[in-house]
């Protein structure tokens, strides 16, 4: 028993020192030698290179010149047969039922999994596409090949669905149209 | 459902097919003594140099005996690491130490494969904790699965003719191929595909930033890949960050979902490869293939179904339901990448979730719970999916054996009383350990506080949160609040219970199996291959292992599915 106990002992210092110090380290190090943009978070930097978000994570917009993204996750895990979910659906219609008449595409009132969704579908984009020329006052078409170019496809044209990086797509409409009014 | 989704589950179908037999044959091989690869040979020899002990061979007892000794040091390690993360270096959050319930909840989770997690990573665990504790635990309980399927599929090929064949093998020897020639070679390559993609791996502290309109958001940071990597390949499942492969850190592009989905099915596919190998018959080992990829693409096809279904409760809204049920689901893995990765996780012990199980339709749900408590033989946990799929097959072969009316025999060797009972008490302490886990907390009304969703989806939760303990799954209906007291202690026990008593009388049989003398087929003998043993194999999985939890099923899911038809909400 206690030869047993040694072993065990010892295994698990070999095999916590392989595993949980060696290999992340190794790991690390050679992640920060190739890829260092996304081993430290896909960081996007503005002109003066301070951060202002990550291109992997969702962030919010308020500006109605902006394209918002899916709503955060403060309530999720509900059931379907949720009152709560229902309510909070609803509430998200009233929010934003007023931008266009067509129908509202799904993604844009429920909330992802992580919370932390970059992307809506190409749909919503289209969707939300009206308000955004109107507030920048440029013509819809516009907007429409912003969103053209700016789709992501499914990968290798299989993996995944059709989508737009929210963040992204904003860059982009302030770098072709400059910054809407009120922002920073 | 599309053209796209279906191609992309064909897709999947075919790399697991191309892969099973090279990494089959390389699983076989490694686990050989003398290994056939030098290099192994001599890291072999310096390793065991290290440990100071002989790779002696051991029967059933004292191999079952460094196995549980080796699990429950981890347990105790795990545990104090936990306590003293505020002490340790890379704690850059400065977080204090795991609360005793929460830490020994974790403790037990991580060292049985469950990865039960409830708590968010990134809130209370420090990168040291993650790092040496819970990543070491992930490449050494999946070593432990990997030795009890070996010492098991040893004791069923093994014969007694010889004097020293009669054994099972060495434990350690078996752990420490595991680690060091199956999971550490595999997350080394996952994990730098992982980053490639943009999964992080860094030191840094979580980062506050000002968005593009003025906002502040707070960016956690971490050794993300390394975590990664194993917590998929070893069917782990415990994510570095609460929201485990939904969190775009985790599982940034529908490429890495892809890798994570085939990643978890390969090991424990490809196993089937190596027992074929094992007992000589490779149509054996496809036979079990077969019967689990039938069962995977039946919840496949049914999980993916009720998850493009709108929600009926949200008709009339104004609402365009095309896609289908997208609340607690990622638009770059859709509808499809998120159904596909429900049903892997569950059909094998992995747990790692990309999506809200909480948030599936009711009937969507009922399979992911079905999955798992037909006892996660759908390839299964890395080795115990096998090791347990073994176990169906003995009971199999009784039950044609009392159709027909004589002795049933499993590769040559008679089955008889005492391994049929081991085999069926396996299976039985399951309903055990869930139903009274749920019958209790349904009857306090202290547990039911934890509840999120109220009327039948709230029983599934709980029924969701036992039986994943049980089987060592480590998913759940997440809204449950089970950092109480109650849940991490009951959790806890039903963890243990649910991965080492099934080992112990897995051991235990083959333990007689072993010494078992060989009997030449007859026409009497049921083929263990072919298509008759496979319709009986799904047949016994389903009867045996889906009949007994029919009863709570109804309460929850079919309850629940029958009012969001009739628009009642809770």
């Amino acid at each position: 028993m206690k030869k047993e106990l040694l072993i065990a002992f010892s295994v698990s210092l070999i095999t916590l020192f392989f595993t949980g110090v060696v290999y992340p380290f190794l790991i690390t190090e050679i992640a920060g030698s190739l890829f260092p943009y996304k081993a430290s978070g896909s960081l996007i930097k503005d002109g003066q290179s301070r951060v202002i978000g990550s291109e992997l994570l969702r962030q919010d917009f308020k500006n109605p010149a902006y394209f918002f993204p899916r709503p955060s996750a403060e309530e999720s895990n509900l059931a379907p047969t949720s009152k709560l979910l229902v309510t909070r659906i609803q509430e998200r219609i009233t929010e934003i039922k007023k931008i266009n008449t067509n129908p509202i595409p799904i993604d844009l009132v429920t909330s992802s999994a992580s919370g932390l969704d970059p992307h809506i579908s190409v749909e919503a984009t289209l969707w939300q596409a009206p308000q955004i020329a109107l507030h920048r006052n440029v013509d819809l078409k516009h907007i429409t090949a912003l969103i053209e170019r700016l789709r992501e496809d499914p990968q290798f044209y299989i993996l995944g669905e059709s989508r737009l990086n929210i963040l992204k797509l904003n860059l982009a409409l302030d770098a072709s149209f400059g910054a809407p009014v009120g922002s920073l | 459902m599309t053209f796209n989704g279906i191609l992309q589950i064909v897709l999947l179908f075919t790399a697991l097919l191309l892969l099973i037999k090279p990494v089959g044959i390389y699983l076989y091989r490694v686990y050989e003594t003398p290994s056939p690869f030098p290099l192994f040979n001599r890291l072999e020899g310096k390793l065991l140099n290290w440990c100071c002990f002989k790779p002696v061979e051991q029967n059933w007892k004292a191999y079952l005996k460094s196995l549980l000794i080796f699990n429950i040091m981890g347990i105790v390690i795990l545990f104090c690491l936990e306590r003293l993360q505020y002490f340790l270096p890379l704690n850059p959050e400065n977080f204090p130490a795991v609360p005793w319930a929460l830490a020994l909840n974790t403790a037990v989770s991580f060292v049985t494969n469950t990865n039960w997690q409830a708590y968010s990573g990134e809130l209370t665990m420090s990168y040291f904790t993650q790092m040496v504790g819970l990543t070491w635990q992930n490449f050494v309980s999946a070593g432990t699965g990997m030795a009890a399927f070996l010492a098991f599929a040893r004791g069923l090929s093994r014969h007694a003719n010889s004097s020293q064949d009669i054994l099972l093998g060495n434990f350690w020897v078996d752990l420490l191929r595991s680690v060091f020639y199956v999971f550490l070679p595999g997350a080394f390559i996952m994990a730098l595909l992982f980053i490639s993609q943009g999964v992080i791996q860094n030191f840094s502290p979580s980062l506050e930033i000002t968005t593009l309109e003025g906002g502040r958001e707070l960016i956690s940071m971490g050794p993300v890949a390394s975590q990664e990597a194993i917590k998929i390949l070893g069917t782990n499942g415990g994510g570095f960050f609460g929201a485990s492969s939904a969190h775009p850190f985790e599982n940034p592009t529908p490429f890495t979902n892809f890798l994570q989905m085939l990643s978890i099915i390969l090991i424990p596919g490809a196993l089937t490869y190596t027992y074929g190998k094992m007992i000589q018959s490779q149509k054996q080992g496809w036979s079990i293939f077969i019967a689990m990829a039938i069962l995977s693409l039946i919840g496949i096809v049914a999980v993916y179904y009720f998850e493009s279904q709108p929600n009926p409760l949200l008709h009339g809204l104004g609402l365009d339901q095309t896609p289908g049920n997208l609340e607690g689901k990622e638009v770059r893995f859709g509808i499809l990448g998120s159904s596909l990765f429900a049903n892997l996780t569950t059909d094998t012990s992995c747990g790692a979730t990309n999506c809200l199980f909480d948030s599936f339709t009711p009937l969507g749900g009922l399979i992911l719970l079905l999955n798992i408590l037909i006892g996660e033989i759908v390839f299964g946990g890395v080795g115990v999916g096998l090791f347990n799929m073994l176990l169906f097959i003995i009971i199999s072969v009784f039950m044609a054996g009392l159709m027909v009316g004589r002795t049933p025999e499993y590769l040559g060797k008679k089955i008889e009383g005492k391994e049929v009972r081991f085999a069926i008490l396996s299976i039985a302490i399951y309903p055990l350990i869930i139903l009274v886990g749920v019958a209790i907390s349904v009857l306090s009304s202290s547990a039911l506080a934890s509840l999120h969703n109220q009327g039948p989806h709230g029983f599934s939760e709980i029924l969701y949160a036992y039986t994943s303990a049980a089987h060592n799954n480590g998913s759940a209906f997440g809204g449950l609040n089970a950092n109480t007291p109650w849940y991490n202690l009951s959790l806890a026990l039903v963890m243990f219970i649910g991965r080492f008593f099934p080992i112990y009388l897995g051991l235990s049989i083959a333990g007689l199996m072993v010494n078992k003398k060989i009997i030449q087929p007859n026409a009497g003998t049921f083929p263990t291959q072919g298509a008759l043993f496979i319709g009986l194999l799904i047949g016994v999985i389903l009867i045996v292992g889906a009949l007994t939890f029919f009863p709570v099923l109804a309460i929850g899911p079919f309850i629940e599915y029958i009012d969001l038809w009739q628009g009642r909400s809770f």
